[in-house]
């Protein structure tokens, strides 16, 4: 009974340890950034990404001291994560990774007067809270109407004779969201508009949805996938199986990466990512994407890991010009290299994504390469069809 | 509809390796989700072959520790205990594969009646029914009423001379093995990543919930796990177009 008794204890305590890095005494003259990383959960391989990149812009600037918290994949475990972090006395907080967890880490940014920068999530809520007041909160990554506002770029230059949308069932808001904005600005409404649920609730639900459209979709048909998790994975091979035509979009996550796409031989898929390797937008492009490899053996993340990065850049850059007490101000009127382009900031805190200096890319794995579609100034191809 | 089919045996026979552990191991064995991908993970690091018997071997040894340790304990201490393994494997395979990356086993399709179904389903499928065979078997012959009597009166059971100490080593070790080796045969299917088990895990679980609900007769609730499976799946799908 005792011998239970301890492995039980020890059994439970696996279960409850999360890895924290102890943070060393702070130096002067650097600045203390926490990092909420999904280190377990649905999102940990983006994690891995989102860490590895902190550590990278911390090396390339610094001035930067990490502390990294793991948030999980819930809202409850990043209110957590920020309480941590915030006990660890940092001078602002970067990361986590889903809407839910943005919203509880901006809310627990306004209650304990820490600068946060969402760095993947792109709910409107984050600017709403800014509207309403929290002005600690900025977000580097995209809002969903910029979702929408590529997707609706590359429909203007695949110019395919029918669309359709498909969207993941737990992501409906995010979907829907952007599908306004491709409707608005792109001016046509999808022929189908369809979601697959979670293989929580429905194991088999992607391969329904892929097979119907594999019957439906024509040759010169573009499908806009607005699933970013792995089930898109899923769809896409159960899609092309079953003789699926035309070319599918991602909106990025699991099917943005060059390497996964390589494995899959995902010939006529197109992605939207921040930047590739391929778009040297700043000095920090090929330098962040060229070191990543070198130093964790892997292609760079060119969304999650890839925003953590410059979230990193941005406050290293705002601690520079303006010191730790003058953060806000200095973000609100300032602008910044990040490896993504040059950002600065709207009134809503959001960062000003399709400005001139800082442009989403469109890329598509044509030959088992990728080619670079959108914006004009990096193209290196057209949008390629099957013959 | 073929690869609906194929999934539900899948499902079914999960759901059954769930009821068993519980009516026999008297646990809600939660360590199945992370003994499922570490079968992936393994396939994934070895030739198929040998994946397949290491697959069987590595469950083995997991429900063995499980059932070892979790003996004496109750129901509800046995599954808090079930779950620390699970979450300890699932954090293993996070160390060992570290990468940003979902890892991908090249998949290979067949067209069965107009669709493409993974060839792998295929193999699962035939291997699993023929479990459920066996399984089907020994639960009529002499066998199958001591596990009857263990399922409906342990105590009992053992003052009447049944070895159920025996009875629950062999139910969980080899469900175990047998949910790793799935785990294994099914990674072409899908992409890897150390948390992939507990989806398949929950709707197991619902569908164990789902068959045991309409009675605990001896072989009727393992047999039910089949029809539940294809129904819930046919449920959804009605839903999907009705609304």
């Amino acid at each position: 009974m005792k011998w239970n008794a301890i492995f039980l204890t020890v059994f439970l305590i696996l279960g409850c340890i999360q890895p924290a890095e102890t943070p060393s005494e702070q130096p002067e003259k650097k600045i203390k950034i926490g990092v909420l990383i999904p280190e377990t959960g649905l999102y940990s391989a983006a994690g891995v990404a989102m860490k590895n990149a902190a550590k990278l812009a911390a090396k390339h600037t610094g001035n930067v001291e990490l502390v990294f918290a793991d948030c999980g994949d819930s809202p409850e475990k990043t209110k957590t994560a920020f309480e941590y972090l915030v006990s660890q006395n940092v001078d602002a907080i970067v990361g986590a990774y889903s809407s839910p967890q943005a919203m509880v880490a901006a809310d627990a940014a306004g209650e304990n007067k820490v600068v946060y920068l969402v760095s993947v999530a792109s709910t409107g809520v984050i600017e709403k809270k800014v509207a309403e007041g929290n002005s600690y909160v900025f977000r580097i990554s995209y809002n969903t109407t910029y979702w929408g506002v590529v997707a609706a770029e590359f429909l203007k230059l695949a110019e395919p004779e029918k669309y359709y949308f498909v969207g993941y069932d737990p992501l409906k808001t995010f979907n829907q969201g952007m599908l306004n904005a491709i409707e608005e600005i792109y001016g046509s409404d999808p022929e189908m508009e369809i979601y697959y649920k979670s293989p929580s609730v429905a194991p088999d639900d992607y391969k329904n949805v892929a097979k119907l459209l594999a019957e439906t979709v024509g040759e010169k048909d573009v499908i806009i996938l607005g699933d970013p998790s792995g089930v898109s994975i899923n769809f896409l091979k159960e899609y092309r199986a079953n003789g699926g035509k035309g070319i599918v979009y991602s909106v990025g996550g699991a099917l943005a990466l060059p390497a996964t796409l390589k494995k899959l031989n995902a010939e006529y898929t197109a992605f939207q990512a921040a930047a590739l390797e391929e778009t040297e937008k700043t000095d920090m492009t090929k330098k962040y994407f060229e070191e990543y490899r070198t130093g964790y053996g892997e292609d760079a993340n060119n969304y999650a890991g890839l925003l953590t990065y410059d979230s990193v850049l941005i406050l290293s850059q705002a601690f520079e010009k303006g010191g730790k007490d003058k953060l806000i101000e200095t973000l609100e009127s300032g602008s910044f290299k990040g490896a993504a382009g040059i950002y600065s900031f709207n009134s809503k805190h959001q960062a000003l994504w399709g400005s001139k200096d800082l442009k989403g890319v469109i890329g598509e794995f044509i030959g088992g390469k990728v080619e670079v579609l959108y914006p004009p100034e990096y193209a290196t191809s057209q949008v390629v069809w099957k013959e | 509809m073929i690869s609906s089919i194929f999934s539900a045996i899948f499902l079914s026979f999960f759901a059954s390796a769930v009821i068993l552990n519980y009516k026999v191991g008297r646990l809600l064995n939660l360590s199945f989700a992370s003994i499922f991908t570490a079968g992936a993970y393994i396939f994934l690091s070895v030739n198929s072959t040998t994946a397949i018997l290491l697959a069987f071997f590595a469950g083995f040894a997991v429900g063995a520790a499980i059932s070892k340790i979790t003996e004496s304990l109750s129901a509800g201490e046995a599954t808090i205990v079930s779950l620390g393994f699970g979450i300890a494997i699932e954090e293993a395979i996070r160390l060992t594969f570290r990468s940003s990356y979902y890892q991908i086993v090249e998949a290979s399709y067949i067209n069965l009646l107009g669709e493409a179904v993974s060839v792998h389903e295929v193999w699962n499928s035939i291997l699993l029914i023929s479990l459920l065979l066996v399984f089907a078997t020994i639960l009529i012959s002499r066998r199958g009423l001591e596990l009857k009597f263990v399922e409906d009166d342990w105590e009992l059971a053992e003052m009447y001379g049944v070895d159920t100490s025996r009875i629950r080593f062999l139910a969980i070790v080899i469900s175990s093995g047998l949910i790793c080796v799935s785990g294994a045969i099914l990674s072409p299917t899908q992409p890897l990543h150390p948390s992939m088990g507990w989806s398949i895990m929950i709707v197991a679980v619902i569908i164990a919930a789902l068959a045991t609900s309409t009675g605990d007769a001896g072989l009727r609730k393992y047999a039910l796990t089949l029809p539940t499976a294809l129904a819930y799946a046919f449920i959804l799908q009605i839903l999907r177009w009705s609304l």
